[in-house]
């Protein structure tokens, strides 16, 4: 079964390569605009993989790492974060907020598809 | 400028009118239009020309005359206007269609005699002279402010 | 393949810096609202981001300085002030250019001093300490080097045949909670080479303190790949801070391939639960067994670790930019279908062919859609626009030094694209001209008893079938007197003509009013003013100006609202058919549902509980009351107010292209309009406000007139 990726960025041009990247690749492609507007899938059904930009208006990447990890549902499924800071810094702080891995932008797709194969199989 | 005195000429009553050839975009048989409220009164209505609206003016009305739809050859003249810096259309009805020519520079006449209100006064260019006939040339530009 | 994601990408930067435009103005007022700075430091984010990844890397790196700086001011190491807003307006200008010349480096050395040169500006607010987030700004657009595969470094791979590693992978218990699966990492970390796995599982509890969310379980891998210590780090990437992990090089030659040696010393370790350490394969030091045929496994591993790029499937975009000619081409000919379809329903009536008819009622719905579909691509917000008119009034206020507020009412108003586009030159002369002549120095407006500083307000409503369009300012107004007397010297007007003050200020619309030159002293207004004349007519628009001295002016445009076809209902009165734009009807009621009541100054009735006007439309079109018993009276809504009008009959609802009447009608305003209906016929389109309005006039004047004519009894 194809393993359904929900993806939350607020930026539509990232939103799109990583949506044509993951359909292409077999993935069921959710996405979400920011964290506010990605809590509408989080209702129940499968999402194998939370991929979520930090910086978002509503609700930030952080809260919505916070607000998955609360979830019965999601509390253990991998939640990887967009990242452009390769300061330890940041990536530290979505790590405790509960956070399972990064991928630090730019990417190249491939970049993408390895870091999701780390967490998801 | 001058070169041009093709002029397309029409009757009303008894008086001959003319417009430049170059003006005219259509000659249409005359339908009723579908009047339109609150317009003055020279205005017949409106026309349907290629999905085009065009206003119908009644040169009788205009001139002042008594109107009268008896004219078995009414025609509508549609006259392109150059107003505001671009071109409308506008028709006149008029009782018949007269002539198509071309008029010689000694035939035309400024000086204008003719029992008309001021403003199409204002609008009629000259007199041209020909054979024992007299035929008042418009200006449509003038013509416009007679309009609005 | 990121080629076709690059459109996107810039028109989003676009909104970006929209974006941080408004927001900038904002922060302008209240510099110390943290929410306008996190607003603006995420969009400059977003097209830092994003630029990495589109290929713009000079982009990318110049928005990271002032992302930095914004950083900056989020963390309140620096103070916005009037300066650095102004530079980041510069920015934007310049971001804006750089979208311009689209994805790639800059090469031409001016342009690099002048990158450089803008950064300088920008960096030069940085507190001290800062240069740190600087060099990773070089990290940035490095990475971004890489991403576009300019300068992508090989991994190193040692030609001496594969090293034997010893990774040990002990997790912190916790290290499920977060969606992590150790599994996964051993796979890949196996998938590197050839490899011998021992897991402890000393540490598992028993089953009634075995908590099933925790992880006991560690790891020892002993791995053999010609890969880089790197790769192996790499996959432990997420966790480092989530376990304890170690990497230990082996000696060469085969040890995984050994079992003899191998076996025995993983025995002992589970048996006695200790972890291997290096020292104890100190056995196969004096073992060289070269091996130099790789694996088949290890190659497909390193194959698949670098994953290619995925085969180009069909695209999926989610907007496109179409040219605006298509566009016009696609409504001109739904406005054709539209007309063709009235033809084909009628044809069906005729026929009285159900098949037809059910034909034809399909048809007309699709017709519906695809012209509602059509006429929503080329409806644009205004709001796009006003950003630019804003930037505008503040430019003029520092070259000025005045204090100019603007102020946007109506924004959210949807225009066509092609009206939106003769507006914008228009209005932005508009608005210079109040700032410019308009809007009076801070002191001489203290001096008047005004507030210093001034307002410009951009104001835009529907009216019926019409958006208007303001300007007013409250600035020193226009004298007509002035006015009239400049158009006499310039022979536009008589001197002898009898105007109106209203008229009189029109004139500044005529051409030829005034030169660029010669006009602050005189009138204070009119700079080019018949341009904007004629931009405006040339969709179908009007405008007209209102003044008053020492008080402001304002400039009125009113713009049709499409090319336009609307739903209509259609109705007959006297022998004509009319339109009435179907949002403006509220309700039809039947004669008898309608309960006049005569005041003595024109006939009312209750409706909903509230009088409302009743309008004869015979009685105003015709000159003869409407025979009341056998016609409708239709509820019109237009804005809060409601009349009722009274038409002979209602004949249904219409898809309805509006056709202009042209100039010559143009005074006819209540009349917006005809229509050719599927018959070949006529109908005209009312424009209910406007209707009212007339009403109201035509009624005040005959009051006067009746009033006149009592006081002369």
């Amino acid at each position: 079964m194809a393993k359904t990726v929900l993806i939350v960025d607020d930026s539509e041009s990232i939103r799109e390569v990583v949506n044509f990247t993951l359909t292409n690749e077999g993935y069921d492609v959710l996405v979400g605009v920011d964290g506010e507007d990605a809590l509408k899938f989080l209702d129940g059904r499968p999402i194998d993989i939370v991929i979520t930009d930090l910086h978002m208006p509503n609700l930030d990447g952080l809260g919505l790492i916070r607000k998955i990890r609360e979830m019965d549902a999601y509390k253990h499924i991998p939640i990887l974060f967009l990242t452009t800071e390769s300061q330890t810094e940041k990536k530290m702080e979505a790590k405790e907020a509960g956070a399972t891995g990064w991928i630090i932008k730019p990417f190249v797709p491939a970049k993408l598809l390895s870091a999701i194969s780390r967490v998801i199989r | 400028m001058e070169e041009n005195r093709s002029v397309t000429s029409f009757k009303i009553g008894g008086e001959f009118f003319a417009f430049e050839t170059q003006a005219i975009r259509h000659i249409l048989e005359f339908t009723a239009p579908t009047r339109v409220p609150l317009t003055k009164p020279f205005f017949k209505g409106i026309i349907n020309n290629h999905g085009n609206m065009i206003p119908v003016v009644d040169f009788r009305i205009l001139l002042g005359k008594e109107p009268d739809d008896t004219f078995k050859e009414q025609s509508i003249i549609v006259v392109a206007i150059e107003t505001g810096g671009k071109e409308e259309l506008c028709g006149f009805k008029v009782d018949e269609m007269d002539d198509v020519f071309e008029y010689e520079a000694s035939d035309f006449k400024r000086e204008v005699v003719i029992d008309v209100n001021d403003e199409v006064q204002h609008a009629v260019a000259g007199t041209i002279k020909v054979d024992d006939k007299f035929v008042y040339l418009l200006k449509t530009a003038e013509l416009a402010n007679a309009l609005t | 393949m990121l080629d076709r994601f690059q459109q996107k990408f810039v028109e989003e930067a676009q909104d970006n810096v929209a974006a941080i435009e408004e927001a900038l103005f904002e922060l302008e007022k209240s510099p110390d609202d943290k929410e306008i700075v996190e607003r603006l430091f995420r969009s400059m984010h977003t097209i830092k981001g994003s630029g990495a990844m589109f290929g713009f890397n000079d982009l990318s790196h110049f928005t990271h300085n002032l992302e930095t700086l914004y950083d900056c001011v989020r963390n309140d190491t620096v103070k916005v002030n009037k300066d650095i807003i102004s530079l980041t307006f510069e920015s934007l200008d310049y971001i804006r250019q750089l979208l311009d010349v689209g994805e790639g480096t800059l090469t031409d050395p001016d342009d690099i001093q002048r990158q450089k040169d803008y950064i300088a500006k920008i960096t030069k607010y940085f507190p001290e300490g800062q240069q740190l987030t600087l060099s990773s700004a070089e990290k940035a657009a490095l990475a971004a080097k890489q991403a576009a595969g300019v300068a992508a470094p090989q991994p190193k791979v040692e030609e001496k045949g594969p090293k034997n590693y010893l990774v040990t992978f002990a997790p912190f218990e916790s290290l499920l909670n977060n969606g992590t699966n150790p599994l996964f990492m051993l796979d890949d970390l196996t998938a590197l080479g050839k490899y011998k796995s021992v897991a402890f599982t000393g540490a598992v509890p028993q089953l009634d303190k075995f908590d099933p969310l925790n992880l006991y379980v560690k790891w020892q891998v002993i791995l053999s790949t010609d890969q880089d210590v790197n790769e192996i780090k790499d996959v432990f990437i997420f966790v480092e801070d989530e376990c304890k992990m170690d990497i230990a090089e082996l000696p060469g030659g085969d040890i995984v391939g050994n079992a003899e040696k191998l076996e025995p010393i993983i025995a002992k370790a589970i048996e006695s639960q200790t972890e291997l350490k290096a020292d104890d394969f100190a056995v196969f030091k004096e073992a060289p067994k070269p091996e130099p045929k790789q694996e088949a496994g290890t190659t497909q591993a390193a194959a698949k670790s670098a994953s290619p790029a995925p085969k180009t499937q069909e695209n999926k975009i989610a907007s496109i930019r179409v040219s605006a000619d298509k566009i016009d081409d696609l409504v001109n000919a739904v406005s054709e279908l539209v007309t063709m379809q009235a033809q084909l329903n009628l044809l069906a009536e005729r026929q009285e062919n159900q098949y037809l008819i059910a034909i034809a009622e399909q048809m007309e719905k699709i017709t519906r859609q695809l012209r509602e579909n059509s006429f929503s691509i080329s409806l644009i917000p205004l709001q796009g626009e006003l950003v630019q008119f804003q930037r505008l009034v503040r430019d003029l206020c520092n070259k000025l030094g005045k204090q100019i507020e603007f102020v946007v009412e109506g924004g959210e108003i949807e225009l066509d694209k092609t009206i939106i586009d003769h507006l914008k030159d228009p209005l932005l002369h508009i608005i210079r001209n109040s700032g410019d002549h308009g809007i009076e120095m801070p002191e001489e407006r203290i001096a008047k008893g005004k507030n210093p500083v001034g307002t410009v307000l951009l104001k835009a409503f529907y009216s019926g079938s019409s958006v208007i369009v303001q300007v007013s300012d409250d600035g020193k107004g226009m004298d007509p007197d002035k006015i009239f007397k400049k158009a006499v010297e310039k022979g536009l007007v008589n001197p002898n003509a009898h105007l109106s003050k209203k008229e009189i200020l029109n004139l500044i619309f005529a051409s030829g009013f005034s030169t660029a030159e010669k006009v602050s002293d005189v009138s204070g207004r009119g700079v080019g003013m018949d341009v904007v004349k004629s931009k405006i007519a040339e969709i179908r628009g009007e405008v007209t100006v209102d003044a008053e001295v020492g008080k402001g002016t304002t400039i009125t445009m009113e713009l049709p609202l499409t090319l336009s076809i609307i739903d209509g209902l259609l109705t007959r009165i006297g022998g004509e058919q009319f339109v009435f734009p179907f949002t403006n009807v509220e309700r039809i009621l039947q004669p008898e549902e309608v309960k006049m009541s005569d005041s003595g100054m024109g006939d009312f009735f209750t409706y909903n509980g509230d009088q409302l006007v009743s309008i004869d439309l015979n009685k105003i079109f015709n000159g003869r009351p409407t025979e009341f018993a056998n016609s409708k009276m239709l509820i019109v809504g237009q804005g809060d107010k409601r009349v009722g009008m009274v038409v002979d009959a209602v004949l249904g609802e219409f898809q309805i292209v509006v056709k202009p009447l042209g100039r010559f009608l143009r005074s006819v305003d209540m009349i917006s309009g005809a229509s050719v209906m599927g018959d070949g016929s006529l109908s005209l389109i009312i424009d209910p406000g406007r209707l009212v309005n007339y009403f109201n006039q035509s009624r005040l004047r005959k009051k006067a007139a009746s009033a006149a004519g009592a006081s002369n009894a």
